[in-house]
């Protein structure tokens, strides 16, 4: 936000802009297929029906999120609140992601933002932020790099979901394993230096202690807030060296 | 005619809109209230670790609920993904390892 100019330019909505959006996007596209037909696949293993499977990616269209879910799914009955809660604890961060982005684009209007940010995915924000700081406000960027992911992940979605939907044996095949080293890696790949450990350690220390002694799926809600608690205590010097 | 694409349980139905909800929620979410009101730091710092501690909860529960061959393809990827910096492949090769010790075991 250092960069934000004393008198801000009237930011855009282009067709440049989203032409733009999606040359930048095109490489993480190619890169989001195989997580796509990953989800279809395990996604069926966790028994959805393909319908369903597609139905999650169009709507949720959230990869980290819709992995999540397929740890509850094999619970009977399905427990609906412990997933929309799970995916509303993986979605969180899109808060603080929207409301760093918004400085930029703070002269449109909400009516035309809001539309476009229903796709926003951690790279798209991450590419579109950086357009902006250079310079580029125009909203069309944010939209190209939800055209050029979104089909993607919907249509990888299908073809994994279609082609194992003969049914899987999810430990045969190691889906059980996928699912789980999605978020191994991802956990790696999110390390960002020393103010994630306590959170980190936090959530571990959590999430054992309600896998040990409750019932159900609350080792998921109380990770998440351990973490965010954690973070809430212990990241306060980030703040002032930021 | 490809079986299951006209399948929908209740359900399973109202879960995935009711993720579909808060998701867009979340992503509207910030763009919505810095139009009104700015978020505070406290707040902030919050909602940047519960997404990390979620990952950590599941990864902790596969771990916990896990079978031998869970951890060495876990233990595999996570290896691969610290040197390589590459998920896909690591995921992959865990996978593998995973279904090999089921294999042969």
């Amino acid at each position: 936000m250092d960069s934000l100019p004393e008198k801000p330019e009237p930011a855009t909505f282009t067709r440049a802009g989203v032409l733009h959006g999606m040359k930048l996007t095109a490489p993480y596209s190619v890169s989001a297929l195989p997580f796509g037909l990953a989800f279809g696949a395990a996604a069926l293993g966790v028994g959805l029906t393909p319908g369903e499977a597609i139905l999650m990616s169009t709507t949720a269209f959230a990869g980290s999120a819709q992995f999540a879910v397929l740890a509850l799914w094999t619970a009977v009955p399905l427990p609906v609140a412990a997933i929309i809660l799970t995916a509303f604890l993986v979605n969180a961060r899109h808060i603080v992601m929207g409301a760093a982005l918004y400085p930029y684009i703070s002269s449109l209007p909400l009516r035309q933002v809001l539309p476009v940010s229903a796709g926003m995915t951690d790279a798209g924000w991450a590419i579109t932020l950086q357009a902006m700081m250079n310079g580029r406000r125009d909203l069309g960027i944010l939209l190209g790099t939800v055209i050029m992911q979104w089909p993607v992940w919907v249509g990888g979605t299908a073809v994994g979901a279609l082609i194992s939907s003969g049914g899987l044996d999810v430990k045969r095949w190691g889906l059980d394993v996928l699912i789980a080293g999605v978020f191994a890696t991802s956990v790696v790949g999110l390390y960002r230096g020393k103010d994630d450990i306590w959170p980190w350690i936090a959530a571990v220390a959590g999430t054992a202690g309600a896998l040990l002694w409750l019932p159900g799926n609350w080792y998921i809600l109380i990770g998440g807030i351990c973490a965010g608690i954690a973070g809430l205590i212990t990241s306060r010097d980030e703040e002032k060296a930021a | 005619m490809i079986e299951g694409l006209t399948t929908f349980d209740t359900a399973a139905v109202i879960a995935i809109l009711g993720m579909g909800i808060v998701t867009y929620a979340t992503r509207a979410g910030g763009f919505w209230l810095m139009g009104y009101v700015t978020l505070s730091p406290k707040l902030e710092r919050f909602l940047r670790q519960t997404a990390g501690g979620v990952l950590v909860a599941i990864v902790v529960a596969a771990v916990m609920k896990g079978d031998p061959a869970m951890w060495a393809g876990l233990a595999t990827a996570v290896g691969i993904m610290i040197a390589l910096r590459k998920s896909m492949t690591a995921i992959s090769i865990g996978m593998i390892v995973a279904i090999g010790i089921r294999y042969f075991f």
